[in-house]
């Protein structure tokens, strides 16, 4: 079966499943050097801003091959970083013809919620459909397409229901066991002991491209029990509606007009809204905003997210400006620990 | 040395003072006052005299205040980390005590910005601070791009601007300016016909065409007629565009140049290396120690060729498809297209404010392929770098002895 590789969180992998093809998520462990941007992307664009670590790495996975084998790949419109990459792995594949870059197509996004939004957003899923289809050889059949939905939604239960577990407080579930069950086929959570009680803490700010950050927090008697990222609990959020106007497609093109890529909810007030709504729901003691240096999205967010979570009275450490290496630099780690500290009395 | 002005420019310099008055008097009496980020609809604003002020000329205002460092220690206190240029108006928000004239009225709506993430962000926290409500449209040109341009872009963005943006954002983005002019014509209670959209078209082509017959002049002179830091100024005559005033403007300041071409009045006291500064921030602080070391004038920028950017061939009836468009792709800093600028204004080297690599920039290959001796400094070298870096560079590659 062949492969379509895809960033972020809000492609419609139905799409592309009942297209025939394999969906193969495309993330990489943030590394400090990108040899490979700073050869073919940097010099190509010279005005280019610093970006954050994990997009670099995803790019620099990409140019290399070392995302494992990829008939085509698709770019959503995301954070700025993600969306930039559909143009500087064109432009690099221009200057380097031999770089292993797949075929790849740009879903592009109106990110602001408006009537002319909807439509547009529609139009763009129509674009991914005749692209796949043309991928494929022939067209997407409804009734195919209706079973994805099916079958994704079903998954997205499943996730649900370990973000329910994790919202427990007669249970003690690592936050790392959940990242890794809401990548699973069939999410599932290892069993957890009762009664246990850790620290519960919401994490928020940056993307993350593993649980680095989950199991430094449980090698200190800490646990997250919710987040903001692409990789956590709002996987399974949003079913798609297979009947949406009688139509699975536009059961497709409704739900990627109301998922954001990358969390990167508009306007910044229901941002706010999701994140307190995480946090109370899963009894979260306290919270940590984790931004990465270059990441200007999640910095002019977090202010806001963190005054949000101090109304609903959830004390809130932001932490700006942070390597985004996996391995934790020493100033936001001290100030973790002792954040930590703090709210365990 | 000081520079003595175009007496053009000081007109423009002293009309936008007048115009900046007038504006905040009539949003204080209570007129409807929009605040628009660039490039976003203040073409529409201008055609209607609809009083708009634009974010990034607000900040600069604001940046000359000196009041900057308070506003960016304010933000940083709130948790926002820098660079701040965007941002700075949002500041004056939060403590208009540090503001020029105690800070702005508060506008009727504020129109932008899509550029990217941080700008889009600090209009919906900026507009929440004001109480006033916000409308960004999406596919701003500087957004993250959906195709790459061909390289000579520029010499068609004009006439064939159809094959040059990307027709599902073009579409996306003239659906949404539809949307936002018919709200405003029910917020105004105002009609704001096509028609009169059309007009103002038409006088921007205007302007645009006799502001590039000036920058024909200067690049054309034998004597370089004009301070560069003149032509920076004259460049806020942009924010008139459309409007009579704005044509009047260039042309005056079209006929000075042509009288001191034809007199051979010299801009700088220096002549010698002529440079093209490719950049689109404000005046290098080193431009005065290199002309006063190596008698090396900045020429041109990209600002030089901006006018003829933001022309636009259209169809009267529609003439919100090709302003769309233009919202779409304004400019893009392209090698060819800088090399053009370079050679259009008979630079002897090209200075650009971009990042330095181990592996020779896009700009560097197109301008030494172009046999001309290319320099990169980026943006915030300390001044004391910068003139190392020149110094190296003028006696190395250009052989050249400090006189």
């Amino acid at each position: 079966m062949r492969t379509i590789g895809y960033i972020c969180d809000n492609v419609p992998l139905e799409l592309i499943e009942a297209a025939g093809f394999r969906a193969h998520r495309v993330s990489a462990r943030p590394v400090a050097t990108t040899a490979l941007v700073d050869r073919h992307v940097k010099p190509e664009l010279p005005f280019r801003a610093a970006r954050p670590s994990l997009t670099e790495s995803i790019l620099d996975a990409i140019l290399g091959g070392r995302v494992g084998p990829l008939d085509h790949l698709v770019i959503p419109r995301g954070s700025d970083p993600v969306t930039e990459m559909y143009v500087e792995l064109l432009l690099a594949k221009r200057r380097s013809p031999d770089l292993p870059i797949p075929t790849l197509h740009f879903l592009d996004r109106n990110v602001w919620p408006s009537e002319e939004a909807r439509a547009f957003n529609g139009r763009a899923i129509e674009r991914l459909r005749a692209q796949l289809e043309t991928w494929a050889g022939g067209s997407i059949d409804a009734e195919k397409l209706r079973e994805t939905i099916g079958r994704h939604n079903a998954r997205r239960a499943r996730m649900r229901a370990v973000t329910d577990e994790r919202a427990r407080v007669d249970r003690d579930v690592a936050g790392s066991a959940a990242l890794a069950a809401y990548a699973m086929e069939t999410p599932r959570l290892p069993d957890s002991p009762a009664g246990a009680r850790r620290l519960r803490l919401f994490l928020g700010g940056s993307e993350v491209g593993d649980a680095s950050i989950y199991r430094w927090l449980e090698d200190h008697d800490a646990t997250v029990v919710a987040e903001d990222h692409g990789l956590g609990q709002r996987l399974g959020e949003a079913d798609a509606d297979a009947d949406e106007e009688g139509c699975p497609f536009a059961a497709i093109a409704a739900r990627f007009d109301k998922m954001p890529g990358w969390s990167a909810s508009m306007p910044l007030a229901e941002r706010a809204r999701q994140t307190v709504r995480r946090a109370t729901a899963a009894h979260a003691d306290a919270a940590i905003l984790y931004v990465h240096r270059h990441d200007r999205l999640a910095a002019w967010e977090a202010p806001t997210l963190k005054d949000a979570l101090a109304d609903a009275g959830i004390p809130t450490l932001l932490i700006n400006e942070a390597s985004g290496d996996p391995d934790l630099d020493a100033e936001s780690g001290a100030a973790i620990e002792s954040f930590l500290r703090e709210n365990r009395r | 040395m000081t520079l003595e002005r175009l007496a053009s420019v000081d007109a423009m310099r002293a009309y936008q003072r007048e115009w900046l008055e007038s504006t905040r008097a009539h949003a204080q009496r209570g007129g409807p006052f929009i605040l628009c980020n660039s490039d976003e609809f203040e073409d529409i604003l201008n055609a209607f005299e609809i009083p708009s002020l634009v974010i990034n000329y607000w900040n600069f205002v604001i940046l000359r205040s000196g009041n900057a460092r308070p506003l960016q220690r304010q933000l940083i206190e709130r948790g926002y980390p820098g660079p701040h240029f965007f941002s700075l108006g949002y500041a004056t928000a939060l403590d208009p005590a540090q503001a020029p004239w105690g800070g702005l009225p508060t506008p009727r709506l504020l129109v932008g910005s899509s550029r990217n993430d941080y700008e889009r962000r600090v209009c919906e926290l900026w507009a929440e601070k004001l109480g006033c409500p916000l409308f960004p449209i999406d596919f701003n040109f500087g957004s993250p791009r959906a195709t790459p341009l061909p390289g000579d872009w520029w010499r068609t963005v004009r006439t064939d601007w159809r094959a040059l943006t990307d027709p599902a954002r073009v579409e996306g983005r003239y659906e949404q300016v539809r949307a936002f002019l018919n709200y405003l014509e029910r917020d105004l209670g105002r009609p704001l016909p096509i028609a009169d959209i059309a007009a103002a078209m038409e006088r921007i082509n205007r302007q645009m065409d006799i502001w590039m017959e000036a920058d024909a002049l200067i690049a054309g002179a034998r004597v370089h007629p004009i301070a560069f830091r003149d032509q920076l100024a004259m460049y806020q005559a942009m924010w008139h565009r459309g409007r009579p005033d704005g044509v009047r403007l260039v042309s005056d300041y079209r006929d000075e140049i042509a009288e001191r071409v034809a007199r051979g009045v010299a801009g700088y006291a220096e002549s010698g290396l002529r440079v093209l500064f490719w950049s689109v921030n404000a005046e290098p602080d080193f431009h005065a120690w290199m002309r006063e070391r190596f008698g090396a004038i900045i020429v041109a920028s990209p600002y030089s060729a901006m006018p003829a950017m933001y022309a636009r061939d259209f169809d009267p009836a529609d003439p919100l498809l090709a302003l769309s468009a233009r919202h779409t792709l304004l400019f893009q800093l392209t090698p060819e297209w800088m090399v053009a600028e370079a050679e259009r204004h008979r630079c002897d080297l090209i200075i650009s404010s971009e990042a330095i690599g181990d592996h020779g920039s896009v700009n560097e290959r197109a301008a030494e392929a172009a046999g001309i001796p290319f320099l990169a400094i980026p943006q915030g070298t300390p001044p004391a770098d910068a003139e190392q870096r020149l110094e190296r560079f003028f006696s190395e590659r250009l052989g050249r002895k400090p006189g």
